[in-house]
């Protein structure tokens, strides 16, 4: 199975710590708290229909609010698949970082 | 709080892909309502305003690429359904073809007409002295006296057209193209130099310059040209000082060599008198200048100093001298009118034949659009289906007519005497109008079956109930009826045209037209005219020999004479013509005098002091008995000696004008010779041997009066067999679309048709059946076209002094042709279709 992205890998921990309430604009918040930076909504959309694509995620349409000028909510949550992709990305990671160690910069 | 502007909301949607649109819209408003909390509007719109651009990328992606791959599939079923029904398709294209590549002729035709003279760099400013009758002929004296008194006039040139004999070492040649101009000439018009100075060129006046083709033709090169002299007009050397680009056809004047003006003052000619008008006279004005205010200060310029010239002068725009008659309706922007009507004309039909061809095969294809429609293809992209069907039929209709155009297109020269090549093609403007034709038909041609296909409701189509047939077809019917009163229309055209012109061309003429040569005599000739005569008269082939100032149909009648008085005169005036003869000339074109007698040699008083007139005249100076009355036109006066029956000596375009005819042996420039007519050749070769004995140098050109008298309507013999052949095409595309239309409504029918003959229908009475429909559309076109097409060529016809009547019998010759065609047409797939056997129709069901 092919890796995940640095930047898939992001959001679908982001819709993992978000649970029940992973929708796009949560999830572009949370996302600012792991990279620092707020994402444009284009670049966080595209990685989440093609989780959803592969299957990674599953959807369920929320109720409209007027606070969104009546439209309705997509939620995100994680599927099977995508805690497997998850794991897997942990374990090559745990691989690659076994046995690293970093020069520390003398302060 | 605010919300996000609607036009911003709009925006993201075009960049947002289709299923995406409902939810994302939501996060971008509450995204936008956070920011605007935390940091304004300013920053939250600017926020949005950044989403939009960088998803911008997303617009092509989603929105386009799926677009493409759509149109990818219309076009893989454009071809498909090619290939299903390939006799429609073949003659929808090819009609369509057809209609183009004429359509496009004739504007290019249009187009050069109406390109004449707009390339002079000064065009809008230069005018022509003009009298009120349209004759361009001034006094030499003018020119000046505009440029020095009204400040208006920037500049003004003189122009004497002639075809003067060139000659360099031993080739000589008469060359027609030539003029005679001031040296200002050339600065006002646009002469596209290749070689020398236009300031400077013709200020020697010994000095020529020439066209490239001139150049070319005496001096091998053009380098070789330059500074060379030539022999001009018998009479003078002048030195090459330029050389320009062969001058452009689409100008009022034709140019081959301009040599200065001044040389006809050292041949003995006034160049500053007042006294008779010779000379064209060419004005610029400056910028912006009040035309119509100039015109008043100079209307009465040249009767200021000649008071005899009553006709008030005007300036008239070199712009419209190609199109426009001076001061009467008509002239060619008539014909430009005509055609560009009949250009769109042809074109409306063959959109016609598309739609109609394709609205019928649409209930073959509306289960397709049904399973689209099904499948989840909204009416917006059924209607682009369509749409872009079209135009891919009407993208391979247009490369087939452009190959068309450059199979056609020496031919159309021809027919035109233009000199097109097919590089007009690549001219941007050209290009340019192609694209447009074809966005156009496509629209005009898609329109019908993309709106009225994709209303289809899915079940209908399905369930088979949807009426097809012609019965139903109303807007089929309209369009059929359009086409033929289009098509009835261009038939009565066609005949008004032709009958006019052959009726100018065979109308009695007065006398009889055959066999007359006639040439210039130059002044050896002329000198010993009676031994020239008595011997000619001794060969048996020529009959009778005159001279006369000007052969009859070579006048230019514009230069009536208004200072006529005769015994009686009250008030009226009469503008008259004159024409100096000998006393041969009644016999020699078999005139017939009504009253007194004709000239005689044998009385020394009938030259110089007796006129003979025209009935004409007689009518116009209201005389009761008009012998022996006094007559003075100009300077000359006389006694009327005879009338002469009135007989037309010049095109039947303009009515016959008063004439007074006179023996003046110095006024004698065309011997007018009537030959027997079995023995031409011999005789023509007999003259020439005469020629020779005189002019041993000079070649004999002569020409026949009938060849000339035809020449005159050669305008109108060209309109006429243009208007021939876009009718006939015309035809040909509806008839078509006849063809078309009628294979499919008797393959609809063919189950009736089955039935009925085996219960026992009679093959006439199906016949009957089967075209009965689109018989009476006929007959409703041209009922409609008739009325239409008499009053416009009644306007058309106006504009002749001599018109032939328009008759009711054209209606039923037009009708009947339409009717007879349109039976031809459907008579193969009618007959086929009454002749199958019925079996075969009924067994598979």
């Amino acid at each position: 199975m092919k890796l995940l992205t640095r930047q898939e890998e992001q959001i679908l921990l982001a819709i993992y710590h978000l649970g029940e309430e992973a929708y796009l604009v949560n999830i572009r918040e949370q996302l600012k708290e792991i990279t620092g930076k707020y994402l444009d909504v284009g670049s966080i959309n595209k990685p989440l229909k093609r989780l959803h694509e592969r299957d990674f995620l599953a959807t369920i349409l929320g109720e409209s609010t007027p606070v969104r000028g009546g439209k309705r909510i997509k939620f995100y949550s994680m599927t099977e698949k995508g805690f497997e992709a998850l794991a897997q990305v942990k374990s090559s990671h745990e691989r690659m970082w076994q046995n690293v160690v970093l020069p520390t910069r003398p302060a | 709080m605010k919300t996000v502007p609607s036009k911003l909301i709009w925006l993201l949607n075009a960049c947002t892909a289709k299923e995406d649109q409902a939810h994302l819209q939501g996060d971008y408003i509450e995204i936008f309502q956070i920011i605007q909390y935390n940091q304004g509007s300013i920053k939250a719109c600017r926020w949005i305003l950044r989403q939009i651009i960088v998803s911008a990328s997303l617009l092509f992606t989603e929105y386009f690429a799926w677009r493409v791959n759509m149109l990818k599939n219309y076009i893989k079923m454009t071809g498909r359904s090619f290939k299903r029904q390939k006799s429609y398709s073949i003659i929808n294209i090819f009609g369509l073809a057809v209609g183009m590549a004429c359509s496009i002729l004739i504007l290019q035709w249009v187009q050069d007409e109406l390109s004449y003279d707009r390339f002079h760099d000064n065009g809008k400013n230069l005018y022509v002295a003009t009298f009120s009758n349209g004759s361009t002929t001034t006094p030499t004296a003018l020119s000046g006296y505009l440029k020095t008194e009204f400040p208006e006039i920037i500049n003004t040139a003189r122009y004497q057209a002639s075809n003067a004999s060139l000659k360099y070492g031993d080739k000589q040649h008469t060359e027609s193209g030539g003029m005679f101009v001031d040296p200002q000439f050339i600065n006002m018009f646009t002469i596209p130099f290749l070689t020398g100075d236009a300031n400077t060129a013709l200020d020697d006046p010994n000095s020529i310059i020439i066209s490239q083709r001139i150049a070319c033709k005496y001096f091998g090169t053009i380098e070789n040209a330059m500074d060379k002299s030539l022999f001009a007009a018998g009479a003078v050397d002048l030195k090459v000082t330029g050389i320009f680009e062969n001058y452009p056809d689409n100008s009022h004047i034709s140019c081959e060599y301009i040599a200065p003006l001044a040389l006809f003052k050292n041949w003995g000619r006034n160049l500053n008198t007042w006294q008779w008008n010779s000379i064209r006279t060419y004005v610029q004005v400056g910028k912006n200048t009040d035309i119509e205010a100039l015109n008043k200060k100079i209307i009465n310029v040249v009767q200021l100093h000649r008071e005899k010239e009553q006709r008030p002068l005007a300036l008239q725009s070199i712009l419209r001298l190609h199109l426009y008659r001076f001061n009467r309706p008509g002239g060619l922007i008539t014909y430009i009118y005509i055609f560009t009507g009949m250009a769109f004309f042809i074109l409306i039909i063959a959109c016609i034949n598309f739609m109609n061809l394709a609205t019928a095969r649409a209930f073959q294809r509306a289960r397709e659009v049904g399973i689209r429609k099904t499948i989840g293809a909204d009416r917006r992209q059924l209607i682009h289906q369509f749409f872009s069907e079209s135009m891919v039929l009407t993208t391979t209709a247009a490369m087939l007519s452009i190959l068309l155009i450059i199979l056609i297109l020496p031919a159309f020269n021809n027919l035109t005497a233009k000199s097109f090549t097919i590089n007009f093609l690549l001219n941007p403007k050209v290009v340019l109008g192609i694209s447009g034709i074809i966005i156009l038909t496509g629209v005009i041609a898609g329109s019908y079956p993309a709106l009225f296909l994709s209303r289809f409701t899915p079940i209908k189509v399905m369930r088979g109930t949807l009426s097809s047939g012609i019965k139903k077809a109303y807007s089929r019917k309209i369009m059929v009826i359009i086409q033929f009163v289009l098509s009835v229309f261009l038939i009565l055209c066609t005949l008004v045209v032709y009958r006019q012109v052959e009726f100018m061309r065979h109308k009695d003429i007065g006398f009889d037209r055959e066999n007359i040569i006639y040439f210039t005599m130059g002044s050896h000739f002329s000198k010993n005219i009676s031994t020239i005569r008595g011997e000619m008269l001794n060969h048996p082939g020529i009959i009778d020999m005159t001279v006369t100032n000007i052969a009859p149909y070579r006048w230019n009648t514009n230069a009536g004479e208004n200072d006529v008085y005769w015994e009686g005169k009250t008030h009226q005036n009469v503008s008259m013509v004159m024409n100096t003869v000998d006393a041969h000339y009644l016999k020699t074109f078999g005139l017939a005098i009504t009253e007194g007698r004709f000239f005689s040699e044998d009385l020394s008083t009938d030259t110089g002091e007796a006129f003979v007139i025209n009935e004409t005249a007689v009518r116009e100076m209201e005389m009761e008995s008009p012998i022996g009355k006094s007559l003075k036109i100009w300077q000359l006066s006389g006694h009327i000696i005879g009338v002469v029956k009135d007989f037309h000596f010049e095109s039947m375009h303009r009515d016959i004008i008063p004439m007074a005819m006179r023996i003046d042996p110095r006024g004698y420039n065309h011997a007018c010779i009537r030959i027997s007519k079995d023995k031409i050749s011999s005789t023509i070769h007999f003259i020439e041997q005469q020629w020779q004995k005189i002019y041993p140098e000079d070649t004999f050109e002569y020409h026949f009066l009938d060849d000339t008298i035809d020449g005159q309507y050669r305008a109108e013999i060209r309109i006429g067999q243009l208007f021939k052949v876009f009718t006939a095409l015309a035809i040909i595309i509806s008839c078509l679309g006849l063809f078309g239309l009628i294979s499919f409504t008797t393959s609809q029918r063919q189950k009736e048709i089955a039935i009925r003959k085996v219960c026992g229908a009679s093959i006439i009475r199906m016949y009957y059946l089967l075209s009965e429909e689109l018989m009476q559309l006929v007959l409703i076109a041209i009922v409609i076209a008739s009325p239409v097409a008499f009053w416009a060529m009644g306007k058309w016809v106006n504009g002749f002094a001599n018109q032939v009547p328009i008759s009711i019998d054209l209606v039923f010759i037009a009708g009947g042709l339409a009717i007879v065609l349109t039976m031809l047409t459907i008579s193969y797939h009618t007959i086929k279709a009454v002749r199958s056997n019925p079996v075969k129709a009924i067994r598979n069901e």
